[in-house]
């Protein structure tokens, strides 16, 4: 009985997907874990400013030349390369790790290309690049961070964020294809 | 945490969580947007209000850090941009089914896909680094 409990545990954590109300708490807890643990506001998108910095190193642009970027290798840059390990730790974890090259159903609906498929979620990263700079960051600092906060720009931000990926979204699956 | 490398253990955390909460999951955004599965929302709506509660905690008893200085937030302006950025974030979020944090656990989970995803976002962000000069002129966003 001990354990069948403790893989039933194992399953839990590791194996099935979270129900949402167990990964929503954790994601919560990640906003004031990390002030009190670094006492910096959650955000991952000025990390790709750094990133930018790497591959263009003696840029002049005035954009990747604030504060956020007098030095290259910050936290940001770690904080990304974090998040990427544990990813693929969640899924060694699990005990399934597969490299694959569908997106979800996108190929099954959209495209059969991978080239296509390629050229698609390239564009999309173009959009999610220039528009979470513009709107000074992404869903982690407006959405997870900046509602939480009671920050005005979060609650718009957020609102834009939905209305983009509605219209896209519907657009692609409902009319298009 | 004093050393930039220190800040592998939180982002493994977070990675961790974006992917077994199924904030990696492409399927699971698209039928967020066509409103035929909500996990996402209600996964969303769960972290917004467990952070809400704590953060108005912090912001009450004003605790200290880890770092030894007391606990301060740092939120982000409100400006044009935000809204006219976020819509145009938002039309990348449905296209690729991930966004700048959620992208990099798709990588870390195999999904040669997100590569692409990955490399346009870090694009995106010089573009916009290159129209800036254009952008403030424009008040979007302010200098």
């Amino acid at each position: 009985m001990n354990v069948l409990q403790q893989i039933n545990v194992y399953d839990f954590l590791f194996i099935n997907p979270w129900p949402w109300w167990f990964g929503g708490s954790l994601i919560g807890l990640f906003v004031p874990f990390f002030y009190l643990t670094a006492n910096l506001p959650l955000g991952v998108s000025t990390g790709y400013g750094n990133l930018c910095r790497i591959a263009v190193p003696g840029t002049k642009l005035e954009a990747l030349n604030t504060t956020a970027y007098r030095k290259i290798f910050t936290w940001r840059v770690f904080f990304i390369a974090g998040i990427i390990l544990g990813a693929a730790l969640a899924r060694i974890l699990s005990g399934d790790y597969t490299i694959v090259t569908e997106m979800g159903r996108f190929g099954a609906t959209v495209t059969h290309s991978f080239s296509l498929s390629a050229a698609w979620f390239f564009s999309g990263g173009v959009l999610l690049g220039f528009g979470a700079r513009t709107a000074g960051g992404c869903p982690s600092a407006h959405t997870i961070h900046g509602i939480p906060c009671l920050a005005p720009s979060g609650f718009v931000a957020t609102a834009g964020f939905f209305a983009g990926g509605l219209f896209a979204v519907n657009l692609v699956y409902r009319i298009l294809f | 945490m004093k050393r930039p490398y220190m800040f592998l253990l939180p982002g493994m955390i977070f990675g961790f969580l974006l992917s077994r909460a199924g904030f990696s999951d492409y399927d699971l955004f698209m039928d967020m947007f066509l409103f035929t599965n909500l996990k996402l929302v209600w996964t969303m709506f769960t972290a917004i209000g467990v952070a809400m509660v704590l953060m108005s905690l912090i912001r009450k008893f004003r605790p200290r850090s880890l770092t030894g200085e007391p606990v301060r937030i740092k939120t982000k302006p409100l400006h044009r941009g935000t809204l006219i950025g976020g819509v145009i974030f938002g039309a990348g979020w449905g296209m690729s089914g991930a966004c700048p944090g959620t992208v990099l656990a798709q990588l870390g989970e195999g999904k040669i896909l997100a590569l692409f995803t990955f490399t346009g976002i870090a694009f995106g962000v010089y573009l916009f680094a290159l129209v800036y000069p254009q952008l403030k002129k424009s008040g979007i966003p302010p200098a």
